[in-house]
């Protein structure tokens, strides 16, 4: 029983399950695979971000700036693409170093300056927000893609790429914080910063390296982004990160750091597309999916101070007797 | 541990073993047609009063009419993510207000390629596949409206500054040409830039105007083209102390204006009736489905005479409102 309540994922397994089962019977059409395909595709992003988060968060930092950082790597490949002559393979480049750049400024700042992650990504969101406005231009939100970059429209809304980039990139992330020395740092430093420092891990480093990380796949999720919405918008992933961050929390992800699942991340994602497809489908409003994400975030949240303090009992129990 | 599997799965294979029924009873009332709405977002006046014109259409057409959107304002990928909904779920006709007209483009084609018929209204995506577009009033004309009546009343001189939504949303950007358009026949009056976005948020409309006051002490008047836009530029000059000083006109809801109208810190607004839009667009997507095309010249009872273009494009008459009407309209 102990050791059920141990598993981070079951929760999320539970709630699939559920979101699933209901759907199933209440939701016309809920099970049609290319419905269900196209549903998933939309998810996307959000599933690479959060692989981002889940490194972040497991660190015990926060980036609320991934939608923002999101949105300005698509400003960036629609102003490379339609008034530079870049390739296309440039002008992704260019957009996953923008990105990139973010997440390094991100890591430097809570890192090396010791600010609060919060604060920082609180600024980079505004500031990314902000520089994708000015480098697109007065008054010009919507950046028309030109004919050589049909690929990556091709590629993001005809095709299931986005799911296998995405799912390649959860199981990526999955063996780094799960089979890796890098891994186990990022949780050490998130259950105990000061005894991860004492036992020589080069704290700094490793929390550049996770915020970069998040900068770049918010990057990629920009591109496909981009290419879904046919479009490259400086509105583009606006509150994308209340949603990437509810995954991750929902998946078992402590909020406070040093316990982390990629897995988890990965199906709570799955969930929030599981609820959207089947509100969608049933015709609820979309103010009621957003509610309802609200509350399975706070009841993921007390879960996990329940389950934590399970475990602490059971320790002391043990310890005792 | 097995056996709380065993446990789980058993609940699992009674859940779905009680699916079957009430799937099929889903099945069942299919006879009825779906028009779905799928608007920018979801949640502000603007879109509750459309909603309302989606209800009555539902209760006189017989037909399921819904009425969706994203919950966040700009939100490009979400509006797309409920029109892919909509597709999967097989209704008869989406009707959409796109955020920007370039993101429907694909997921339009992929509808009508499934044989569902799609049409825009309140603002619309020209170099797409779809249908008609109803319009509310001439986008263009609108905004060179506000700004023959602004200029009116600030008497033909001074400066003025303008206002918009969503720096995407091409029948708002049209509103603004057609302000620009207006301004150029007043040699006397200035432009006060930047445009202000207040992304259809109140509060962005309201920081907005209290900048634009304070980098333009000078300002006389303000042209604006979304609905938060004259309420928010109101609460900005009450706050400021200049209500009634600076000149406000534009398009909004006479709900969210009626005490600044009496008060005269809105001057005017032109409009339609977001309600009765919705209502005339699903009756048109109605008769479409049935097989009856708009014609130019059709007169619609409670709505007029309805202009149709070649292009698909449907024009509704508009209204013009001040404290003297105000009272008559209730939305």
């Amino acid at each position: 029983m102990r050791k059920i309540i141990q598993i981070k994922e079951l929760p999320v397994i539970a709630l699939c399950a559920g979101l699933f089962v209901y759907f199933t019977c209440r939701a016309p059409n809920f099970i049609e695979p290319m419905g269900m395909l196209d549903d998933l595709k939309q998810y996307a992003s959000y599933a690479i971000l959060a692989v981002g988060l889940t490194l972040v968060i497991g660190s015990g930092g926060i980036d609320i700036s991934v939608g923002s950082v999101l949105g300005f790597a698509t400003v960036v490949l629609g102003v490379a693409l339609s008034r530079t002559e870049s390739s296309l393979a440039l002008a992704c480049l260019m957009a996953m170093a923008a990105g990139t750049a973010f997440g390094a400024f991100n890591g430097l700042a809570v890192a090396r300056l010791r600010l609060q992650p919060v604060a920082v990504t609180l600024s980079t969101m505004a500031a990314a927000r902000g520089l994708g406005y000015v480098i697109a231009g007065q008054g010009i939100s919507s950046i028309n893609l030109p004919e050589r970059s049909q690929w990556l429209q091709d590629a993001a809304y005809y095709s299931p790429a986005p799911v296998v980039l995405a799912a390649a990139i959860a199981i990526a992330g999955w063996l780094a914080l799960s089979g890796t020395t890098f891994g186990r740092h990022i949780l050490a430093i998130g259950s105990n910063e000061e005894a991860a420092r004492l036992s020589g891990i080069n704290v700094a480093r490793v929390k550049i390296a996770v915020y970069t990380i998040t900068g770049f796949l918010a990057g990629i999720s920009g591109l496909i982004t981009a290419g879904m919405i046919n479009t490259a918008t400086t509105e583009a992933g606006i509150g994308y990160e209340f949603e990437a961050i509810t995954a991750v929390l929902i998946g078992g992800t402590s909020i406070s750091g040093g316990e982390a699942t990629v897995l988890g991340s990965v199906l709570g994602v799955l969930a929030a597309a599981l609820l959207n497809r089947g509100f969608g489908l049933m015709g609820i409003s979309d103010l009621w999916r957003m509610m309802f994400l609200g509350l399975i975030l706070i009841a993921s949240v007390l879960l996990d101070r329940l389950r934590k303090h399970v475990a602490l009992r059971s320790a002391v129990v043990e310890a005792v007797t | 541990m097995s056996k709380r599997l065993f446990i789980t799965l058993l609940a699992l294979a009674f859940a779905l073993s009680g699916c079957g029924k009430s799937a099929e009873k889903q099945a069942a009332p299919k006879s009825k047609r779906t028009i779905v709405f799928v608007f920018k977002l979801v949640g502000i006046p603007y879109a509750n009063v459309c909603q309302k014109g989606a209800e009555q259409a539902a209760k006189e057409l017989g037909a399921n009419v819904e009425f969706l959107g994203p919950a966040k304002g700009g939100d490009v990928a979400g509006q797309i993510r409920i029109i892919e909904n909509q597709i999967s779920r097989g209704v008869d006709a989406i009707v959409i207000s796109p955020n920007d007209p370039n993101s429907v483009k694909p997921v339009i084609d992929k509808a009508m390629r499934r044989g569902i018929k799609v049409f825009t209204w309140d603002s619309d995506a020209p170099d797409t596949k779809r249908i008609f577009y109803v319009a509310a009033a001439d986008d263009v004309g609108i905004g060179t409206d506000i700004m023959d009546r602004l200029a009116k009343d600030i008497g033909g001189k001074g400066k003025i500054g303008i206002m918009s939504g969503g720096q995407g949303a091409l029948n708002l950007n049209l509103h603004v040409d057609g302000v620009m358009k207006g301004l150029k026949k007043y040699p006397n009056i200035t432009l006060a830039k930047p445009i202000i976005y207040n992304n259809d948020q109140p509060q962005q409309a309201q920081s907005g105007v209290a900048g634009l006051l304070q980098a333009n002490p000078d300002l006389v008047g303000i042209a604006c083209v979304n609905s938060p836009g004259p309420p928010g530029a109101a609460r900005a000059l009450i706050a400021a102390g200049k209500a009634g000083k600076v000149k406000i006109w534009g398009l909004s809801l006479p709900s969210e204006n009626r005490e600044h109208l009496k008060s005269g810190a809105v001057n005017g607004l032109i409009l339609w009736d977001p309600a009765k839009l919705t209502f005339l667009t699903a009756k048109l997507v109605n008769d479409y489905l049935d097989g009856t095309k708009p014609t130019d010249g059709m007169e619609v009872p409670d709505v007029g005479k309805l202009k149709v273009s070649k292009t698909g494009i449907i024009i509704m008459p508009g209204v013009v409102i001040t404290k003297d009407n105000v009272d008559q309209f209730d939305f």
